[in-house]
């Protein structure tokens, strides 16, 4: 529930509403109606008891009424109006027609009363029942009591009501309908932000783009004007990083270089070590700014097309091993990215390659490819390859700078140190041009 | 030939100044960028090396500058960074090569002599024509195998020549490109230079290398020219 999406939470949470809301609506509505139905039909009841007393004649001392009645309900079989008179020992004076199909009388101990409906069953149906007891003086002077009594068949309000409950249940699932897709199409209207500022963010964690762009209502716009700042902020420091330790490079280097340039050209006991120490040292801070540069790792991941870089460092190379013209192939597949920053991906294919160039004999064939998860970069040269034995040596390197062997360089190492970083992977193998292949592996 | 410094660490230069000029260059030198982009315009320069370091405008400016201009000097920056990032960067602004510091002279010197034979066109550290091979790495001229004794002077008149096969090179040129800017000129010199160094590859003048055309100057002869 936690992980539910904002558009889901709303969704969900309106249909319980709306749900909750029309479900009391539909109760409301229908006892409203069964509360209505039966006020008129004790209306109707109690203005048919009066027509039947109003038609009640005194014939020969006894109260008398006609078996036709102007009333057609009360003559039809079945028409579900039945009405009685009965004296005060609950025999029959007088039955409508209606109640020919009932075998029994109505009971005369029930309470019945003009002001409210009484409910009970004759003949096994249920009956709403308004009664009311009148003194009748006949002719010859001698009162007599009698109830008139008049009843409905429940079964004929219970109909209506479920025709009312049928019809309203449509009209109100119908609405319900119509609210469900008019908010859905408002909650897309009000998330489409939200949305946009996903999708904006998602772009930029995948490294697609450099900051968020685009106007973002006023909620929102503290979170995507932060994530910018923190994206510049980070751009910015990085920068002046670079910088720094460029400079850093710069004023330690021209020393060394001072301190190499007034070695003699004759190098006793004393300037050979010394130039050993000034070659350590270069090595040292080569290798320690070359590590702090690296920036896999960050808050967002930058992305860098592989091209543009890859056909820079062919040229370079070019003219750097240009007195040893060689034919340096390059195919790289449409679109390839590197998943970090551009100066991470020139050391790992700028070492590589220099190193296949330095070793080649007059081939090197640069390979740049996608494989399922990876960005494949494979460098082959014609030149006397690896033996087997030094390329566990090669790959466990990175570790003890003070033990690498002379004249092995720091390519490698760093390399390797770049290629854990981004939790890749560097193979060293023969090329079928007979000299060493080296591939590296890197998780996009 | 002539190699342009530009580095502001005056103790560097300096070094760099002393160890060119022993390797027989002409040598200019400058301590910041707008004086190298003068220096490069104004003289005849055939090599740079140039700091990327430098106050002011950039080593790299320096050098957009001058491609901006069509000046098409060879260039070889010195970097104090040693990420790829910024080789490149600087080899695709228009740097023919690099080196990284702190470097050994003999390096540097090499990559120059290379870029020059590489400018000139050629790829070998060896140039041959008829049977004069010139070693721009040992500085020496072979003929038929034997190894001829040069003069310093003599070796650059030579390799300048053997560097623009295809040109006619004047005196005023020549004395340029093997002579540092303040250096009291004498066309009277380059003239026994260039006899001395006749006697010594063609003693007797049947090879006829080095053709005077009067008025403009010296050239290779065409007849040896294999392309």
């Amino acid at each position: 529930m936690k992980t539910w999406s904002l558009r889901k939470r709303m969704v969900v949470v309106s249909c319980v509403v709306l749900l909750a809301a029309f479900s009391v609506i539909y109760l409301i509505t229908k006892s409203a109606y069964t509360i209505a139905s039966k006020a008129r039909i004790q209306e109707s009841l109690v203005a048919q008891i009066y027509s039947l007393m109003a038609v009640a004649e005194d014939q020969d001392a006894q109260l008398t009424l006609r078996e036709i009645q102007r009333n057609d309900r009360l003559n039809n079989l079945n028409s579900g109006l039945v009405a009685y008179v009965l004296d005060v020992d609950g025999d029959l004076i007088w039955r409508s027609r209606s109640s020919d199909t009932f075998a029994v009388l109505p009971d005369i101990n029930h309470d019945y009363s003009l002001s409210y409906i009484t409910d009970s069953k004759v003949d096994g149906h249920d009956m709403f029942w308004i009664g009311d007891t009148i003194i009748w003086e006949h002719e010859n002077g001698i009162e007599g009591k009698y109830l008139f009594l008049i009843g409905e068949k429940q079964a004929l309000l219970n109909a209506s009501v479920r025709e009312f409950k049928r019809e309203i249940f449509v009209w109100l699932s119908i609405t319900a309908l119509v609210l469900i897709v008019v908010l859905a199409a408002a909650l897309n209207i009000s998330l489409k932000p939200l949305q946009a500022a996903q999708l904006q963010i998602e772009l930029v964690s995948r490294g697609d783009a450099e900051k968020v762009h685009g106007n973002f209502p006023k909620e929102l716009r503290p979170l995507t004007d932060s994530i910018n700042q923190l994206l510049a902020g980070e751009a910015q420091q990085k920068a002046r990083y670079r910088d720094t330790l460029g400079n850093l490079a710069h004023s330690l280097k021209t020393p060394l270089a001072i301190i190499k340039s007034e070695l003699p050209e004759q190098l006793d006991e004393r300037s050979r070590s010394l130039k050993k120490q000034v070659e350590r040292i270069d090595d040292i801070v080569k290798y320690q700014l070359n590590r702090s540069v690296v920036t896999a790792g960050q808050t967002m991941r930058r992305k860098s097309e592989v091209n543009p870089s890859i056909k820079k460092i062919v040229d370079a190379l070019r003219k750097v091993h240009a007195s040893k013209s060689l034919k340096i192939d390059l195919k790289v597949e449409e679109k390839s990215f590197f998943p970090g920053d551009q100066g991470d991906f020139m050391e790992l294919a700028c070492n590589l390659a220099d190193n296949a160039c330095k070793w080649a004999k007059s081939q090197v064939i640069i390979t740049i490819s996608k494989q399922a998860n990876h960005l494949i970069i494979k460098v082959e040269d014609d030149g006397v390859g690896v033996p087997e034995e030094k390329r566990a040596l090669i790959l466990n390197r990175g570790k003890r700078l003070d033990q690498q062997a002379e004249g092995q360089g720091l390519g490698l190492s760093i390399v390797m140190d770049i290629v854990k970083i981004y939790h890749g992977d560097l193979f060293i193998e023969r090329s079928t041009m007979g000299g060493a292949l080296f591939e590296l592996k890197i998780p996009v | 030939m002539k190699v342009l410094i530009v580095e502001d660490e005056l103790r560097l230069r300096e070094n760099l100044v002393d160890s060119f000029k022993k390797a027989g260059y002409a040598v200019e030198s400058a301590e910041n960028g707008e004086d190298g982009v003068f220096l490069a315009e104004e003289y005849p320069i055939d090599v740079a090396v140039v700091d990327i370091g430098l106050p002011g405008i950039s080593g790299l400016e320096m050098i957009a500058e001058l491609r901006k201009k069509g000046n098409q000097l060879p260039v070889i920056i010195l970097t104090a960074r040693d990420s790829w990032q910024d080789k490149v960067e600087g080899l695709s602004t228009g740097a023919d090569d690099y080196m990284a510091k702190p470097f050994q002279f003999e390096e540097l010197l090499a990559r120059c002599n290379a870029l020059l034979r590489r400018t000139a066109g050629f790829a070998s550290p060896t140039i041959q024509f008829a049977d004069v091979e010139l070693d721009t790495m040992a500085q020496s001229v072979n003929k038929a195998g034997a190894s001829i004794e040069l003069t310093a002077y003599e070796y650059k008149v030579i390799e300048y020549l053997f560097l623009n096969p295809k040109k006619v090179v004047s005196k005023t040129e020549l004395t340029e490109h093997i002579y540092d800017q303040d250096f009291d000129r004498d066309s009277n010199v380059l003239e026994v230079f260039v006899g001395r160094l006749r006697k010594k590859i063609d003693p007797d003048k049947s090879l006829k290398l080095i053709q005077t055309l009067r008025g403009q100057g010296y050239r290779l002869n065409p007849d040896y020219l294999q392309k």
